[in-house]
């Protein structure tokens, strides 16, 4: 019996080399990731004659280098790993290469390979690896081909490390290549290289030196702002907004940046806080050399602050998915002008000498004490100052817009006249046509402008009814209050017993506080910013609450109102002020109603319905009913049958029905005798 | 003529006045004066709760004391806090708040040390002045009303928006969302405030209404 292996032709090593990775900056990323995983800090590739062939590309780095054995058994083993995903280097790296065919794919670019490696063991000692790739073009198989490691003392006493030459490519490399070898190192490198224990990937092109800076500067040239912000010893901080040319746009001292703490001192060690903000468009990116794409992957795997104490990076601020500053959070409450973790990328660098931060016992970050809350604050409030800012400068741009708009509008009209007036002949209706299109629209935008001129009139109306509520309740209410309550002790001290024409006048002012402190709480209520967040709304829990609130006011009307509510938790995507507004107004208008109705027993019943994903809301009163306008002619603004009346409350409570999806019915004299309102809205559930 | 009211363990005859409106300590006065209680008017500027304190204890038996003292250049604090100081210190002391809008942001973390808030009517009355008090005395001395008597509850996060946070607290209400502030908290549970956070509190499981409901995270501290 005699025994047999496999072997393999040459021509299959040829074909693993350039099927793997056809692309050389896939290729050579591949030895990159070596380095890499071989817990370098520094990696130099240099690219010589690159765009041609015959060029070279070398690959030097500092990392552990490989013994003899490591070069047999490991860089010369192909399709299999001494690496496994998920495991992670000495230096605790992710491991990044993987079987090392890639690097196959590498060495078989050029006609020559020279690798020579001094090992973290043995850094005196340098192993040399040459292979002439023609000696294989001449053999049968693979093994047939006799590979020499030669070990000679080096030079470079005590540094371990790998250089691997290339020499001889056989095909030039294109711009194309090079830009996502730049890429793909800009993804292995660590953003801020000024870390002695980070990864920094070089690369050295005389052909491609603008891809050479990007490499080195990464992207933070397109950044459209950067923060620099910093706190000192004294815990007085500053902070400046400059843009992509290092012009400073806004600056702000201690006491400006510190308005949440009224200008107090941060309490905790000296700090910087750069974040390099981007705006992610098309339209930004046309004027840079990168685009927004690849800038958008950059920041999705490196976007965030990061946090290093005395020059050591501290995880888990800034990692994927820890957005320690609430970033994200105040970005969704106020989008505009906003960053967010996939928007920019930052770090704080914290000085602490006095060891006044510590870190949690499990390493899990550093202890949330007093120091680093006050560290966080600064660094929020620093976002939130810059946030404020933008704000102002995009405000500005919008008021600048709306100017310009008119002008715009009007220069397109003369120039669709001239045009037309061009073809008048031809097409003589098209003038007639033009011009009714042009009514048209003026009557649609002064129908918009009268309606942006009523909310805005509205919201002045509020914030004056708010303000007016709020002294009121706080001075003069409670003081006529107290002040009738000690009059009428003070008569009866003179006088027993008080006469009634003494004492019910006295009541009178009594329940009048009464109803104004009930209108001066319902409406600071109303402006309660809680109430205009969009989240569940259980409307029976909120029609309650409105009656509750109304109670003294009902009282002091002799209106009863009746709750008739179904059965269940009926609920829908809405906010509390919306279903506040439309009860609010009903409430209002009958109240009106029925002042100027003779019933003896004034009556409002609240009613609830509810089939399949539908609410019925029937709001009824047995007041006078709608009678001197249509129940079309309700829901304009400023239709009113009261004198000095605003005509505003039911076309809110229309707008906010169609906002909610909904749909209103008006009944001119419903089954209690006055009007009824019908309100159908869609929930969530019930 | 100065009277003088038992209640429980206390004397009372004169009442200190702490309020940042001159007319409102005046109208608070025609109230002690027709209890025949005498009234020590606590002017302004208040430079802090310790000095404060220290010149109701020496002045005056018990306090009345209006929530919001900032609008004039009279105070730097609220007056949640120095009724609470107050009470800590065992001298019966009355909050007066309209409770509307922001006010139970400021107090619900002070709740536990404030017997007695009155809204401005509720307090006009020299019987409604007795009946604060003498609440007030029961609570000081151990005898806790059931809506503020606390148990020991589940509390769940719902939502964040920092310098807030949402709670609910099934036990108690199922419809309502407590609103909280971080600044109330530890650093420590600060920390652990996440949505879906779920941990055992001490509340007042009988409170009628959200503005008296408050959460003791810690029953030692």
């Amino acid at each position: 019996m005699s025994k047999a292996t496999f072997r393999f032709s040459t021509d299959i090593l040829k074909r693993l080399g350039e099927e793997l990775n056809p692309s050389l900056d896939q290729s050579v990323i591949e030895l990159v990731k070596n380095a890499h995983d071989a817990d370098a800090n520094s990696c130099q590739i240099r690219l010589k004659n690159i765009a041609k062939s015959g060029g070279s590309i070398t690959v030097i780095d500092d990392g552990d280098g490989m013994t003899v054995e490591e070069i047999r058994n490991h860089f010369l083993m192909l399709g299999r790993s001494p690496k496994s995903s998920g495991t992670l280097t000495r230096c605790g790296r992710k491991i990044a290469g993987s079987k090392g065919l890639g690097r196959l794919a590498a060495l078989r670019a050029g006609n020559q390979v020279t690798v020579r490696t001094r090992s973290r063991t043995s850094p005196a000692l340098e192993n040399e690896l040459q292979i002439d790739w023609a000696d294989f073009d001449g053999a049968d198989a693979v093994d047939a081909v006799p590979l020499e490691i030669t070990t000679s003392s080096s030079s470079m006493r005590e540094v371990s490390g790998t250089t691997i030459e290339i020499s001889g490519l056989t095909r030039g490399a294109s711009r194309r290549e090079v830009h996502q070898l730049a890429r793909a190192l800009l993804l292995l490198a660590d953003p801020f290289d000024d870390n002695q224990e980070s990864f920094r990937p070089t690369l050295d092109s005389k052909e491609f030196d603008d891809l050479a800076k990007l490499v080195q500067n990464k992207y933070f040239d397109d950044a459209e702002y950067h923060l620099i912000a910093n706190v000192d010893e004294e815990g007085i901080a500053s902070a400046q907004v400059v843009d992509w040319r290092g012009e400073v746009l806004f600056k702000v001292d201690h006491v400006g940046l510190r308005r949440s703490g009224q200008g107090s001192r941060y309490v905790c060690p000296p700090a910087e806080f750069d974040l390099w903000v981007f705006i992610l468009n098309a339209e930004t990116f046309r004027t840079r050399s990168s685009n927004f794409g690849e800038v958008r992957t950059w920041l999705r795997e490196f976007g965030g602050v990061m946090l290093y104490l005395n020059d050591i990076r501290v995880s888990p601020y800034g990692d994927a998915g820890n957005d320690w500053l609430d970033m994200n959070l105040h970005r969704t409450r106020n989008p505009e002008e906003r960053p967010s973790t996939n928007t920019s990328l930052g770090r704080i660098r914290i000085t602490d000498e006095q060891t006044v931060l510590r870190m949690k016992t499990d390493r899990s970050g550093i202890i949330e004490s007093q120091a680093f809350i006050d560290l966080k604050r600064f660094a929020q409030d620093a976002l939130d100052w810059m946030a404020h800012v933008r704000l102002q400068v995009a405000e500005a741009r919008r008021q600048k817009q709306r100017e310009k708009a008119p002008i715009q509008t009007s220069k397109s009209i003369q120039n669709v006249k001239q045009a037309i007036e061009k073809v008048s002949e031809t097409e003589p209706g098209l003038k007639q046509t033009f011009e009714q299109y042009e009514r048209a629209r003026e009557n649609e935008e002064r129908t918009l402008r009268e309606e942006v001129q009523l909310y805005r009139t509205l919201s002045t109306a509020g914030i004056t009814a708010a303000t007016f509520a709020h002294e009121a309740s706080g001075g003069p209410l409670k003081i006529i209050g107290r002040a009738v309550s000690a009059v009428r002790r003070r008569i009866a001290d003179l006088i027993d017993p008080v006469p009634d024409d003494v004492i019910e006048p006295l009541k009178r002012i009594n329940s009048s506080v009464s109803s104004l402190s009930a209108f001066s709480d319902t409406t600071l209520g109303l402006v309660d910013r809680d109430k205009r967040r969009a989240e569940r709304v259980e409307v029976h829990f909120v029609l309650r609450r409105i009656i509750e609130t109304y109670r003294p006011f009902l009282k002091a009307r002799d209106t009863a109102v009746y709750l008739n509510l179904a059965e269940g938790v009926p609920y829908l995507r809405s906010s509390v002020a919306a279903i506040e507004s439309i009860i609010i107004n009903l409430l209002t208008n009958s109240l009106v109603a029925l002042m100027q109705s003779t019933t003896s027993e004034r009556r409002i019943e609240v009613g609830t319905i509810i089939e399949a994903g539908t609410m019925e809301i029937l709001f009824a009163d047995n007041g006078t009913g709608i009678t001197d306008f249509s129940a079309n002619e309700i829901w304009l603004p400023g239709v009113t049958s009261r004198s000095g009346g605003s005509g505003l409350g039911l076309t809110i409570v229309r707008d906010t029905i169609t906002d909610l999806g909904g749909d209103i019915e008006a009944v001119p004299e419903g089954r209690l005798g006055g009007a009824e309102f019908r309100m159908l809205l869609p929930i969530i559930g019930g | 003529m100065i009277c003088m009211w038992n209640i429980g363990q206390h004397m009372i005859s004169t009442v200190a006045v702490v309020d940042d409106e001159a007319a409102s300590r005046e109208s608070i006065g025609w109230m002690l004066s027709d209890a025949d209680l005498g009234m020590r008017e606590i002017k302004g500027p208040l430079t802090s709760i310790p000095n404060t304190q220290s010149q109701v204890f020496s002045e005056a038996n018990a306090l009345i004391c209006d929530h919001y003292l900032s609008h004039k250049n009279y105070a730097q604090f609220t007056g949640a806090r120095l009724v609470s100081a107050c009470i800590k210190s065992g001298l019966l002391a009355i909050l007066c708040t309209r409770f509307g809008g922001s006010d139970i942001d400021d107090i619900r973390s002070l709740l536990r040390y404030i017997p007695i808030v009155r809204r401005p009517n509720e307090l006009n009355e020299p019987d409604e002045l007795h009946e604060a008090l003498t609440l007030c005395a029961d609570e000081l001395s151990g005898n806790v009303p059931p809506e503020r008597k606390v148990w020991r509850a589940q509390l769940v996060v719902e939502r964040i928006e920092k310098p807030y946070f949402n709670v609910s607290v099934p036990s108690w209400q199922l419809e309502e969302s407590i609103r909280l502030r971080f600044d109330d908290l530890t650093p420590e549970i600060a920390s652990k405030i996440e949505i879906e956070y779920r941990t055992h509190v001490w509340a007042n499981l009988g409170a009628q209404t959200s503005d008296r409901f408050f959460i003791i995270w810690n029953l030692d501290a």
